[in-house]
């Protein structure tokens, strides 16, 4: 049976074609430099507002641009953090073959030898004994020390350590020890401006110009909100959605009903009063 | 001699026995009566009469005295009744030989006033209250003098059947009934009257409701309702009482409130059908409550039947929509609408204020009449987002080049104002004149762009002009330079087609009407408004404002003149000759707010240096202020005097319990640094108080307990938490194992931490609710729920805090963490109150949970002293994570807390400051606030402190535990 699906390693995953990213301001020089500079990034901003769709372009734009000695350019390694996250799933292990081991290096050590782009994504949620590990990779030193095998990597020169982190809606149980924020410079993102959006919206969804802009202006209203109801604002993500389903042929009341008032919230009052502010826009 | 001369003189001998004067005023009177009675007639009356002096000379003699008097109005045979009544009311006590002394002599003023049965109905009701309180019978009496004026022949019958009632029921409110009752009545449809009081009779009779009480509420209902249809509701009522009186009370007493949001009687009357289906169905309590609006059923029938939307019934929506459109500052100010079309009470207010009417019944629908609120709401926060305030003196607009310079030529010199637009206006000698046109140019502008950023609302927004074109004055009424304006406002309602203007002035209108139109392109700003406004105010200056009727020629419909952007002049007119009227421009529309020119927003202040900053460069003053210290004297020499004024009163309330005193730096911003030991706090059990409130509550909100209960026992299973990686354990985790065995193999210097337990983690949750108890909590949630407590007047904002309390503590509870309840309020540094209703290491129990009821606002808001107390009780508590939620209705507060009372950048800074000295020994802060003008504070005091602002204060209960939940999951 033919395979549906591709497989690669890790390392392989490098972005060919251009992502779509629409700067907002002065982030990709940012970035740039800071990955010419080896100082590793956060990024900060609330959720769907384009920090995983803006390291993927860099990723791809550093390995167009800068052109790296390596030919295939800067892969981009990226890591899902949560709570059971171990040293090990970051690090690497042995795996038992036959009567033999055999050591396979984890995500972040195949980040460090090829000197790929790696992304911790929400890294809060990983546990702070697991968020200690990359200490020293991110300073000066940018060494990943790899205990089982009492062996210390030094990072290829392309490794950029990158994470992602969403400073609103995580619990008071949670933050960054102070050591592992100030080995980190931030860019903080937030939402495009209506224009912006706008832009964003028509060119990811492909839905017609004039809803895209209702769509950003809807969003701009409902971010409002936030504070007084809402915990947090409408993504671009769910505008996205939003157009997509238009685009797709349902009508725009409908798909801002369910790609938003319903999908922010479950308050019933908060419901209501988006669902006014849609019908002020798109109603009839 | 005659027989009845032989009755007389055989009683006159032993009357005179008695008293001498008493036989002299028998043999009067019984000559008169002689004549009329016949002689077995003659002889009772001689028999009462020796009976009554043998009680009572007095009784006696006034009794004597009036006989002949009353006569005329009785028949013969009633000369006995009227006689046997007074002396009913004549028992052994001097009082009651007072009272029937006093009947007799006033019953010849009473029988000329009142029918003869009512007068014996009367003394019935007499006899009747004298069994329980002769002085309560004579009050009765005196007031039954003033009846005849106030309660008619008919009523009068039905009245007193009532008042015997009282007398046997209640006879504590007979007095009342008979003062107070023909008053009320007089408010009732006169045909009514009697058919009310009968239905009042049934109902009490059958209820032993207290029958004065329920008069009253009937008649201040039935006051809230047109005279001509008083008859039909209680005829509905009476129907009803046959089957269920308690329901038909209810449904009368809620009659007048459930009437003003119906549109006719037939609505009322499916009102009433639907609950009568209830009260077959559900019984007489569910019915009840739908009659007292007391239930969601209800509330739903009603809005059903009613096109007409309630503010309070979408409050909620309306508040957020209101925020979504303009942003955080968005207040809406409900008010009503005065006699001249205006709404009553504007504001000069900080925040961007959107004014609503209580109701809105413009359509005949609810959604239209809710669209018909949407677009009032969108345009007025239009104004701010359109930029109507962004307007900066001298700039030009899209279209029209800035004027400024040119009339600033041909005034005097300096032109001031405290704004750039307040500085544009000066330049108009008739001001009125020139507000009144910038607000319709600028509100066309506005409703073109509202039309723009709003497509779905144009519709509404079309039907709302058109309402209020109709609603507009008639133009011939007008002097004729206001039926221009009118005719340029009907215009910007986009509704030409109602424009009238004579014939023969045609020209100018028209092209007035191009130059409003400059404003309908959709980029014109509100420079192009302004300039606008100057064009139309110089044409309007030449209209003299002379009665309309002056202009000759017909009126005709009028259509714009094409002028490219306002370049042409305006033609000459030959205006009529005549005495003008006074001016005034033709007031806007109400759905368009007030556009008020006053608004200073600091954005638009001239380019000086704003009032707030200004002062902060101002050299420091002394820290201590004199008169704040001054004030802090004289409280401490009433604490130590013990005055008897009440604040001294209070301190003696206070003495008896125990009171531990503490002592708290403050934080001067001024200064850079803190006020060492500044504040005195006095700590101390808040007063004890039964269960009542505390089930009640948990009665009230029962669903609500149950469901915030649920949600915090699914956060509970943590307790039960796997706890991984461990050196030792319950079980081996089977991954982690593996991994330790292949590291082994590998020589791997093996972690061996593979086993896992299922733990009895505590949840190591510590949090300590601190309440606003200040005088300002005292405030009633603007009679949002007007039947919630008919026993306790609205709810205040306190009562909304205490319910939240009850709730939050029925999660804590479910959940399990750690939680002490404080109330904090006082007046000045010396006396800050911290009340203690739950320690953070006390059971909960009866005293704690009957301290919650006794919760009152006091005084002020010293909130940093307080954070500062309830900082230490945390740190003192061994949890892993403290939280430290404060609930106020507003920004902290105090005497002395800031230089002067109204400045609150120092109470806010020190509050501030206490915060983050929490937040620095990990104490996890989270503030609400009810007050809906809070963010702006917020935001400064809280800059990276969690806060949330709860507009609808009524959902505090339900927000609340939610708050909790999210922070410290
Ligand atoms: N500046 C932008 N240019 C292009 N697309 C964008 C931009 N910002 C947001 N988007 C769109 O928003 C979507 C969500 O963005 P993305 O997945 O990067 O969010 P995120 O910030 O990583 O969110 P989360 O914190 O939830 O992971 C993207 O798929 C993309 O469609
Ligand atoms: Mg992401």
């Amino acid at each position: 049976m033919q395979q549906q699906f591709r497989r690669m390693e890790i390392e392989e995953f490098r972005i060919m074609e251009e992502p779509y990213y629409l700067p907002i301001a002065d982030e990709v020089a940012l970035f740039e430099s800071a990955y010419r500079q080896h100082i590793p990034v956060l990024l900060k901003g609330p959720t769907g507002c384009g920090k995983t769709r803006f390291v993927e372009y860099m990723s791809w734009r550093l390995h167009r641009h800068i052109g790296n000695r390596d030919e295939e350019g800067v892969p981009l390694i990226t890591v899902a953090c949560h709570e059971d996250l171990t040293a090990s799933d970051l690090v690497g292990r042995y795996l038992l073959e036959g009567e033999e081991t055999r050591w396979i290096d984890g995500p972040i050590t195949r980040a460090v030898k090829v000197g790929a782009i790696c992304y911790l994504d929400e890294v809060v949620e990983a546990r702070k004994d697991t968020t200690v590990l990359i200490h020293p990779l991110a300073d000066h030193r940018r060494m990943l020390p790899i205990e089982k095998r009492g062996e210390l990597l030094e990072a290829a020169d392309g490794f950029l350590l990158v994470m992602s982190f969403n400073p609103g809606y995580q619990s008071v149980l949670k933050d960054f020890k102070h050591s592992t924020r100030q080995r980190f410079i931030a860019l903080e993102f937030y939402y495009p401006s209506r224009d912006q959006e706008a832009e964003i919206v028509q060119n990811e969804s492909g839905c017609p110009a004039p809803i895209a802009r209702d769509l950003a202006k809807l969003a701009e209203k409902v971010r409002h909100l936030k504070a007084h109801g809402l915990s947090e604002g409408v993504s671009t993500r769910l505008l996205v959605y939003a157009g997509k389903l238009v685009a797709d042929g349902i009508t725009p009341l409908r798909a801002c009903e369910t790609a938003i008032v319903w999908a922010l919230t479950d308050d019933k009052e908060v419901q209501g009063a988006m669902h006014e502010v849609v019908d002020s826009i798109f109603g009839e | 001699m005659t027989g009845k001369q032989q009755l007389i003189e055989r009683s006159t001998a032993p009357l005179g026995e008695i008293q001498a004067l008493l036989a002299e005023q028998f043999i009067d009177a019984a000559h008169v009566l002689a004549p009329n009675l016949d002689d077995s007639q003659l002889g009772q009356w001689c028999d009462h009469c020796m009976d009554l002096a043998s009680r009572s000379p007095r009784v006696a003699s006034a009794f004597m005295l009036a006989a002949p008097q009353v006569l005329p109005y009785l028949e013969a045979d009633q000369l006995a009744s009227w006689a046997d009544r007074g002396s009913r009311l004549c028992g052994g006590s001097w009082k009651s030989i007072g009272l029937a002394a006093s009947f007799y002599e006033g019953s010849t003023r009473l029988f000329a006033l009142l029918p003869t049965e009512a007068v014996f109905q009367l003394a019935d009701i007499l006899r009747e209250l004298s069994l329980h309180s002769i002085e309560t019978a004579a009050r009765c009496l005196t007031q039954a003098s003033t009846l005849r004026n106030k309660v008619p022949q008919e009523v009068l019958t039905a009245f007193l059947d009532l008042g015997m009632l009282v007398a046997r029921n209640s006879w504590i409110h007979a007095t009342l009934l008979f003062e107070k009752g023909p008053t009320q009545l007089a408010g009732i449809a006169a045909n009514t009257r009697s058919p009310l009081l009968v239905l009042i009779h049934r109902i009490c009779t059958d209820t032993r409701e207290q029958p004065h009480g329920l008069l009253t509420d009937l008649c201040d209902s039935l006051a809230e309702i047109d005279t001509p249809e008083h008859h039909k509701l209680v005829d509905l009522a009476g129907q009803l009482a046959l089957k269920n009186p308690t329901v038909a009370a209810e449904f009368l007493r809620s009659a007048g409130v459930v009437r003003k949001r119906l549109s006719d009687l037939q609505s009322m009357t499916l009102w009433l059908e639907s609950g009568l289906a209830l009260l077959e169905v559900h019984g007489d309590k569910t019915t009840q409550a739908y009659f007292r609006i007391d239930s969601a059923y209800a509330e739903e029938i009603l809005s059903a039947l009613s096109g007409s939307v309630q503010f309070e019934s979408v409050a909620g929506v309306l508040q957020l929509y209101g925020k979504a459109l303009g942003g955080d500052d968005v207040r809406l100010h409900i008010t009503g609408v005065n006699d001249h079309g205006r709404y009553s009470q504007v504001q000069v207010d900080e925040g961007e204020v959107v004014y609503l009417p209580p109701a809105m019944d413009d359509f005949g629908d609810r959604r239209a009449n809710l669209q018909a609120y949407k677009v009032s709401v969108a345009h007025q926060t239009g104004r701010f987002t359109f930029g109507s305030f962004e307007y900066r003196y001298g700039d030009h607009g899209h279209y029209l080049k800035s004027s400024t310079l040119l009339r600033e030529k041909s005034l005097p010199a300096g032109i001031t104002g405290a704004s750039n637009l307040q500085r544009f206006l000066a330049l108009f000698p008739e001001r009125l004149l020139m507000e009144g046109l910038l607000a319709l140019v600028e509100d066309a502008r506005v409703e073109v762009c509202l039309v723009e950023e709003y497509p779905g609302l144009s519709r509404s927004l079309r039907r709302v002009q058109r309402h209020a074109v109709e609603q507009r004055p008639e133009l011939q009424t007008l002097g004729l330079r206001q039926a221009f304006i009118e005719n340029l406002l009907r215009a910007s309602l986009a509704c030409p087609e109602a424009i009238r203007w004579p014939r023969c002035y045609m020209a100018t209108l028209a092209h007035a009407l191009g130059i409003l139109g400059i404003v309908r392109n959709s980029d014109a700003t509100v420079h192009d408004s302004v300039e606008a406004a100057a064009l139309l105010y110089d044409i309007s200056e030449t209209i003299p404002n002379v009665p309309s009727r002056l202009a000759e020629g017909i009126w005709i419909p009028g259509q714009a003149a094409d002028i490219p952007y306002g370049s042409s002049l305006p033609p000459v007119e030959n205006w009529p000759d005549g005495i003008e009227m006074p001016f005034e421009p033709p007031p806007g529309p109400l759905f368009r707010g007030e556009f008020n020119a006053e608004t200073v927003r600091s954005s638009t202040s001239p380019d000086v240096g704003r009032a707030g900053e200004s002062s902060l460069d101002a050299p420091l003053e002394s820290v201590e202020e004199p008169e704040e210290e001054a004030d802090m004297e004289a409280i401490e020499a009433g604490l130590d005097a013990g005055g008897t004024d009440t604040e001294a009163d209070e301190v003696a309330e206070e003495e008896s319990t125990i009171v531990e005193w503490c002592y708290y730096d403050e934080w001067d911003f001024r200064a850079n640094d803190y006020r060492k030991g500044w504040c005195r706090l006095g700590q101390r059990p808040a007063n004890p108080g039964d269960l009542d409130y505390y089930d009640q509550t948990l009665h009230r909100y029962h669903n609500l307990v149950a469901e915030t209960r649920y949600q915090f026992e699914l956060l509970r299973p943590e307790v039960h938490r796997k706890l991984k990686r461990l050196e030792d354990g319950h079980e081996i985790d089977l991954d982690q194992a593996i991994e330790f065995q292949i590291d082994k193999k590998a020589g791997a210097g093996p972690s061996a931490r593979f086993y896992s337990r299922r733990d009895k983690v505590e949840r190591s949750v510590a949090v300590a609710l601190l309440l606003d108890m200040s005088g300002s909590t005292d405030e009633a949630l603007d009679a949002r729920e007007p039947f919630r407590d008919a026993v306790n007047g609205p709810a205040r904002i306190i009562d909304v805090e205490k319910e939240a309390t009850v709730l939050m503590i029925e999660a804590l509870e479910a959940i399990g963490d750690a939680y002490g309840v404080y109330g904090f309020s006082g007046y000045g540094r010396n006396n800050v109150e911290f009340h203690v209703i739950k320690e953070l290491d006390e059971k909960l129990d009866d005293v704690t949970k009957g301290r919650i009821g006794q919760i009152e606002p006091r005084r002020s808001t010293r909130m940093g002293a307080a954070i500062r107390h309830a900082r230490a009780k945390l740190i003192d508590y061994p949890a892993k994570v403290r939280i430290l939620m404060l609930v106020s209705d507003g920004r902290p507060q105090d005497l002395g807390y800031g230089r002067e009372a109204s400045e609150r950048e120092y109470a806010i800074r020190d509050t501030r400051q206490a915060l983050i000295e929490g937040k620095v020994d990990g104490i996890v802060p989270f503030l609400i606030t009810v007050d809906a003008q809070g963010h702006e504070y917020l935001r400064e005091m809280c800059q990276d402190i969690s806060y949330e602002v709860i507009a609808d204060i009524s959902s505090l209960p339900r927000r609340l535990p939610a708050i909790y939940a999210d922070a410290a999951r």
